[in-house]
């Protein structure tokens, strides 16, 4: 067992070097994400007012367009309209004139004009743009201008409904989430930098040799490897628990932060399970580093770790089932946008036991794989 | 004399390969014995037999008095392994490796420090004790493979191939160790396909060709064996036919024959066989340069009985 800690220790800077990037992220998570970010997002709809002497049907359909996501305001001064851009009170002004949509069907360009002097207002131009790109195509289908109008309102309508979705969405979550989500890279790339290397200077041809002919008994070996392993595993599994806690003790409730502690000791079990398996099947270190990186952010990516899997091909979400922390995702999620334990509580062991069974089947596929090398 | 092992009727058998056929062979106290044969000759395969590292399909093997299994463990605890590839862990200096090995056999601490500490000055890695093997020369990393093996005392020491791709200082090194160990009452078994090495050390030799033992003896009841009992090389620049078919009717002479400005004369055991030879060349006006005489060596046993050298199939 003192053999199994030192050659761990040897992997010690690196493991120091994957906990600092953990932790750099957590506290960018920490100040660009979370609770506030709501606040934020609402904080970015714009004032607009808007000097419309057109009144038309098209006018009016691009006044109620761009209010479903700012502020928009009929009330035009012209006196004050420049201060009040100058002071940031309002922060676009567009001038329709009269006659504008008969232009418009036309075909012919003005009879609009958009002013701001803010730089990050300028996607207003490319929106507004758009919805008379939108327009335009609704009349080639040969629809009214109030058709065409309505129809561009009512598939804007069904588009937020889309990005807004149920639920939360994963981008505003609060920092605990992130932690808990971040800890499905961070544990298996750490245990199979650590164990890695025990398993393949154990189990190299050699060496097994060698200490086959030796007094002690292959079981007692076993055990001895076994149990350091499992010091190796709950060190660094403590360690990331009372990271989480001290930092973002505050995002669980006990019962949420218990769930948590259990959703991550079955990540830390597959973990150990999926190491001890690359450990005896690659060839050396620089095999093992990028078996680290490949297996870590691949199947965080995959199981939307690090992009939400709401974002991703279904075909990527169909695969990611096949991988232990597409379950362990499911639980964090459940945990942070569950209403009440009750609730989600049939779920979440659910997945709990297919994690299990994950677990299992790697730990067997690594037995296998040892008595295939024993015979050969 | 006590045997330390003896190998019965064994047979291995990968799938349809005879790796070992019908072996017998006992091994007695304070001998060294070499196993003697060509790569994938079936050497390792024994080795890997007597420690019960594989199973075997048929036969018996004891190791001192016992019937050797896995889990015979006070007789693995006799035992001492030096394989041909090193087998240490990178992570652990040279101190270390050794302590761990030697903690395979000894449990007490104040007993295995002491064990450790002469292997390292057996085999001279005191100034080494804290490098790391990938800081070591192949001939130091060989001697710690060495270390690692021994460090418990065992009374049966095998060496499987150790001097394979050795410097020759560190090969003398590796040889005068072993006949040391054996000295201080070690039985060991050692294989290797360099019949020089053999020669030089064991007392007692095994010549194995697939799988089968060829001879057992000492050298020299080996090279008894066959009827080469001395070759004779003679520089001859030119070498008329009638000659050469003299030299071949000479009595003693097994055969002669000239190739590339030498002649090679294989004479059965005869005291005088060199002067015969010269006295017939001088006599039917031949001149000739350099003369050489040799004593049978390994290579003609293993070529008189297999029919094919030994020296071309270990290469």
């Amino acid at each position: 067992m003192k053999t199994v800690l030192k050659i761990a220790k040897k992997a010690l800077p690196s493991v120091i070097i994957y906990l600092c990037i953990f932790c750099a992220l957590m506290f960018a998570f920490t100040f660009f994400a979370g609770k506030d970010q709501e606040k934020n997002f609402q904080a970015t709809e714009l004032d607009i007012i808007m000097d419309d002497r057109d009144a038309s049907v098209l006018s009016k359909a691009l006044s109620d367009y761009l209010a479903k996501e700012n502020n928009v305001s009929g009330e035009f001064d012209e006196e004050l309209v420049s201060e009040l851009l100058f002071t940031g009170t309002i922060d676009y002004v567009i001038y329709i004139e009269e006659g504008f949509e008969e232009k418009f069907l036309a075909g012919e360009q003005g009879g609009i004009e958009r002013q701001s002097i803010r730089a990050n207002v300028a996607f207003l131009d490319q929106k507004t743009e758009l919805f008379f790109r939108y327009v335009r195509a609704e009349l080639a289908l040969g629809k009214t201008i109030e058709d065409a109008c309505d129809a561009v309102l009512l598939n804007c309508d069904k588009q937020s409904q889309t990005e807004v979705k149920s639920g939360k969405s994963a981008f505003l979550m609060a920092p605990g989430y992130y932690f808990l989500a971040y800890l499905s890279y961070i544990l298996p790339a750490i245990l199979i930098m650590i164990l890695g290397p025990i398993m393949y200077a154990f189990y190299k041809k050699e060496v097994k040799m060698r200490t086959d002919c030796g007094m002690v008994s292959v079981r007692k070996q076993n055990m001895a490897i076994v149990g350091g392993i499992a010091i190796v595993a709950m060190i660094l599994w403590s360690l990331l628990i009372a990271i989480g806690a001290v930092i973002y003790g505050g995002d669980f409730t006990v019962t949420t932060y218990l769930y948590g502690m259990l959703n991550s000791f079955l990540l830390l079990l597959v973990s150990v399970a999926i190491s001890v398996l690359i450990g005896i099947l690659v060839k050396g270190g620089d095999a093992l580093n990028g078996a680290s990186n490949l297996i870590g952010m691949g199947m965080a990516f995959i199981c939307g770790v690090f992009v939400p899997a709401e974002l991703l091909p279904d075909y990527v979400g169909k695969i990611a089932e096949f991988l232990p922390v597409s379950w362990y995702m499911k639980n964090v999620k459940l945990l942070f946008e569950g209403e009440s334990v009750t609730e989600y509580m049939g779920e979440f062991f659910g997945n709990c036991g297919i994690i299990t069974i994950f677990a299992i089947a790697f730990f067997c596929i690594f037995l296998v794989v040892v008595k295939r090398k024993k015979v050969a | 004399m006590d045997t330390v092992v003896k190998i019965e009727n064994l047979v291995k058998r990968y799938k349809e390969l005879v790796a070992v056929d019908h072996m017998n062979l006992s091994i007695e106290k304070g001998e060294i014995f070499g196993l003697l044969g060509p790569n994938g000759s079936g050497k390792s395969t024994i080795i890997n037999c007597i420690l019960s590292l594989t199973d075997f399909d048929k036969g018996e093997i004891t190791v001192f008095g016992e019937r050797m299994r896995a889990d015979n463990y006070s007789v693995k605890g006799r035992i001492g392994v030096v394989l041909q590839n090193v087998a240490v862990f990178d992570e652990l200096t040279v101190y270390e490796n050794i302590d761990y090995f030697c903690s395979l056999y000894v449990k007490d601490k104040k007993k295995r420090k002491a064990l450790v500490e002469e292997a390292i000055a057996f085999v001279g890695l005191e100034e080494f004790v804290k490098f790391y093997p990938k800081k070591l020369s192949g001939g130091l990393l060989r001697r710690l493979n060495i270390a690692c093996g021994i460090a418990h005392k065992p009374e049966l020491i095998i060496f499987d191939e150790p001097t394979v791709a050795v410097d020759p200082q560190s090969r003398n090194k590796i040889l005068e160790g072993i006949q040391e160990l054996n000295r201080q009452g070690a039985t060991v078994i050692y294989t290797s396909h360099y019949m020089e090495e053999v020669e030089q050390i064991c007392s007692r030799i095994a010549i194995i060709d697939k799988g089968q033992l060829v001879a057992t003896g000492t050298k020299e009841e080996l090279k008894s064996m066959i009827q080469t009992g001395e070759t004779i090389r003679v520089e001859v620049p030119e070498l008329r036919s009638e000659v050469l078919f003299g030299l071949q009717k000479l009595s003693h002479v097994l055969s002669a024959e000239y190739k590339e400005g030498l002649v090679t004369i294989k004479c059965s055991g005869g005291r005088h066989n060199v002067l015969h030879v010269l006295e017939y060349l001088n006599n039917s006006e031949t001149s000739f340069g350099r003369v050489f005489a040799e004593q049978p060596t390994l290579n003609d046993v293993f070529l008189e009985i297999t029919g094919k050298e030994l020296r071309d199939e270990a290469k």
